[in-house]
Order: structure tokens, then C-alpha cells, then sequence
């Protein structure tokens, strides 16, 4: 390697290994060598400024700041169809389950008996309430549905909304002398549920539907209770708007 | 901590100084240097699982702080006179002490051409190689190679003229 080419490379490269060793053989390029390196520290010392004291604080905070705000952020930037996937599949899954079940109960003979028994057996232990709903909560209530009672032959103890068939009803207990009776009243607005005998039962209840213009009203109470009376009574004390 | 902070915690312990210190003298704003270290290391975070190899991230980081430099010059060319480059000197003492000396080798790196200072800066302050300049310069070697040559020799000689002005001055 000639001195010109030797002067370039160091130029370029103080710190080139070929060079040092070259420079082992060579007092000259040693000298030269030497130089350039004493040159170099004097260009790392006027390169190396202060650094500001705070600065690696700063990147690391920016850091947490950012990552704070990017967990918020990355919530945003979901596809507004991957923000709603639980919620959609559970909707379908609703959908489907009523499609399911229209399609298959809305065909199949209604019968309003054997389901008002069932209603009363699914919700057995309201039977044993004895707390008193006063008439007028359940006038509130039957307001919703356009009907209001004078009065009922006992003591109110269960008043709700429930679905009869289909259809949004009341469904009262209250306690005759005969034990808990219950009483659906069902407006007619739908007739899918009106199928089958007025008169039902099963070796615990007996019922009756009394078809109303407004509304039915179906009682269930305990084998041996005279159904029709209570009817009587509760259809007299029934007005709808 | 997460796996991820971990990384980056230990990438602004390794580089941030060397970082810093090519940032200032390739904008000469200790400000602008600031900002450009803490956008270049925020990129970073946002982006570190790009990085594969810890053993690219010297380049990685050079790579994104060269461009949110020139993203800077896209907003808006500040320019720096040369007022206070061309003025200092002169009104100096002539001595040469060591601090002096420091001054006038800044003032000198400061003077050269970007494309002469830049290589420099990367090997000597950040410590890359020649290929590792010339893929973050995206220039051949040899390229990178004379320009190294050259930007010490400009200083080389600026430097010495500037030591016999000051021998002539004092005699």
C-alpha cells in the first residue's frame, strides 16, 4: 500500500484494522497513524455535547404516557364489525331462537289450559307469597293493558307482567277462601292462544277461561274449587277503558 | 413491566446519549435535538415490534430520527445564518487553550457540507462501520469511503489555517 493510498484510507478510517497493522511494519505510516487517531479524540471531544440530564426520563415517560393512550386508542381503531361481534352474534343467536320458536309453536295447536298450568307450576313458589299488592299497583299495572278492577274477591298477594303465549299479560295471585288462585288476564288481541276447552285440569288444578271482548281472563286454582264463581266475581269487578 | 417496555427501556439506555448528540449537531439546536430524540424513541415504541434483530436497532434508530429530521425540513427550512459561525472566531482570543480549541473544532464540524458531516458524525459519534453508513445513507461504500476522507481532511485544513492565522495574529 503506497502512502497516498494509506493517507486515504486513514483519512477515512483511523480505526481501520489493516491499516494498524501495516503501520507495526512502518515508522512513517506509524507516525501517520498516530496522528489521525489524536486527530479522531479530537473530533469525539468536540462532538460529544452534553446531554441533557432529563432526557432518558422523558423518552421512558413518553413511553408509559403512550402506551396508556394506546390501549384506548387500539379499542377505537377496531373495525366497527369487530366492536360489535359478541353483541351481533349474540342478537343472531336471539333472532334465531325466536324464529325457531315461532316456527314451531305458532303452528302447533294452542292450548291455553295446559299452558296456563304450566305457568302456574313454573312459577309454584309465588303461590306461597303472602305479602299484599295493593289494587291499586295492580291497577297500575292492568292500566297497561287498557283494564281496571273494582275489587277482588281476596287478598292480592303476586301481581306482574308475564308472557301468556305470546301475549303480554297480568298474572295475579290473590288468596280465596279456596286457597291461592291465580288469574291470568289475557287481552284478546292475539287469538293463537285460544284453542282448546274453556275448562281444564290435572290431578292438582282445574281452571277456566272466561273469552272476554277485551281480554280473557283465565283462573287456575286447587281441584274442587268452584271456578265459576270466582269468575263471576272477577269479570263483575273488571272494566276496560 | 411488559416484555416490550423492557426492550425499549433498554434501547433509550444504550442509545440515547449517541442519539442525542447526532441529532444536535445534524440540526445544531440543542431543542430541535431534543425533539427529534424523543419523536424518533416515541416511533420507536409505537412501532418496536418491527424490530426483529436488537442487532439492527442502531440503524433502525438512525433510520427513523433521519427521517423525522427531514419530515422537519419538509414543515418548515429553518435556516440557520451563518452569523454566528462566521463572527465567533475572529473575535476570540488567539490563545489556543484546550477549550478554545474544542470551540473552534465545533465550529469547524459545524461548517462542513451535510453530506460531509453526516458520514462523519455516524462513525465517530454513533460508531457505525462503513457499511452500515452506507445503508443508512443508502450510498455505495466507496461512496461513503470519500467522504469520510474528505470531510477529515476539510477539517484537517480548516483547523490548521486556523492555528497559523492564530500564530500570525500573536507574533
Amino acid at each position: 500500500m503506497d502512502d497516498l493510498e494509506f493517507r486515504r484510507r486513514l483519512f477515512a478510517d483511523p480505526s481501520d484494522e489493516q491499516l494498524i497493522d501495516e503501520a507495526e511494519q512502518d515508522p512513517a505510516k506509524k507516525r501517520l497513524l498516530d496522528e489521525a487517531q489524536d486527530f479522531d479524540a479530537l473530533l469525539g471531544n468536540a462532538l460529544n455535547v452534553p446531554v441533557p440530564d432529563d432526557l432518558q426520563a422523558k423518552l421512558l415517560k413518553n413511553m408509559e404516557s403512550e402506551s396508556d393512550t394506546q390501549s384506548s386508542e387500539n379499542v377505537v381503531q377496531l373495525s366497527w364489525y369487530k366492536r360489535f361481534t359478541v353483541p351481533i352474534a349474540s342478537a343472531a343467536s336471539v333472532a334465531l331462537a325466536v324464529m325457531v320458536y315461532f316456527s314451531t309453536v305458532v303452528p302447533t295447536p294452542l292450548y291455553a289450559g295446559e299452558h296456563a298450568l304450566e305457568h302456574v307450576y313454573y312459577e309454584e313458589s309465588a303461590l306461597k307469597l303472602s305479602k299484599e299488592v295493593t289494587l291499586q299497583v295492580v291497577n297500575e299495572k292492568l292500566a297497561m293493558l287498557g283494564g281496571k278492577l273494582e275489587s277482588l274477591p281476596g287478598k292480592v298477594t303476586y301481581a306482574t307482567f308475564c308472557n301468556f303465549k305470546g301475549q303480554r299479560s297480568l298474572h295475579l295471585i290473590f288468596q280465596s277462601d279456596h286457597g291461592p288462585m291465580t288469574v291470568f288476564i289475557v287481552p284478546s288481541e292475539s287469538n293463537d292462544y285460544r284453542q282448546g276447552d274453556t275448562q281444564f285440569n290435572d290431578d292438582r288444578y282445574s281452571g277456566s277461561i272466561n273469552k272476554g271482548a277485551n281480554a280473557d281472563t283465565i283462573l287456575v286454582a286447587k281441584l274442587g274449587a268452584p271456578l265459576d264463581k270466582y269468575q263471576g266475581e272477577v269479570n263483575d269487578s273488571l272494566r276496560w277503558l | 413491566m411488559t416484555q416490550k417496555q423492557k426492550r425499549y427501556e433498554s434501547l433509550v439506555q444504550v442509545y440515547h446519549t449517541e442519539l442525542y448528540r447526532f441529532a444536535y449537531w445534524l440540526c445544531q439546536d440543542p431543542t430541535i435535538a431534543e425533539d427529534l430524540v424523543q419523536e424518533t424513541f416515541l416511533r420507536a415504541w409505537r412501532s418496536l415490534d418491527a424490530l426483529q434483530d436488537e442487532k439492527a436497532a442502531k440503524s433502525w434508530l438512525l433510520t427513523i430520527l433521519r427521517r423525522e429530521n427531514a419530515r422537519r425540513f419538509e414543515r418548515k427550512q429553518f435556516d440557520y445564518a451563518d452569523v454566528e459561525n462566521d463572527t465567533l472566531v475572529d473575535t476570540k482570543s488567539t490563545a489556543l487553550d484546550d477549550e478554545m480549541e474544542q470551540t473552534v473544532v465545533q465550529r469547524q464540524i459545524s461548517r462542513l457540507a451535510p453530506e460531509y458531516r453526516e458520514p462523519l458524525l455516524l462513525q465517530v459519534v454513533m460508531g457505525c462501520s462503513g457499511d452500515e453508513i452506507a445503508d443508512i445513507l443508502e450510498l455505495n461504500k466507496n461512496t461513503v469511503m470519500t467522504r469520510l476522507y474528505r470531510a477529515r481532511n476539510q477539517l484537517k485544513e480548516a483547523l490548521t489555517n486556523v492555528n497559523e492565522s492564530a500564530k500570525g495574529a500573536s507574533n
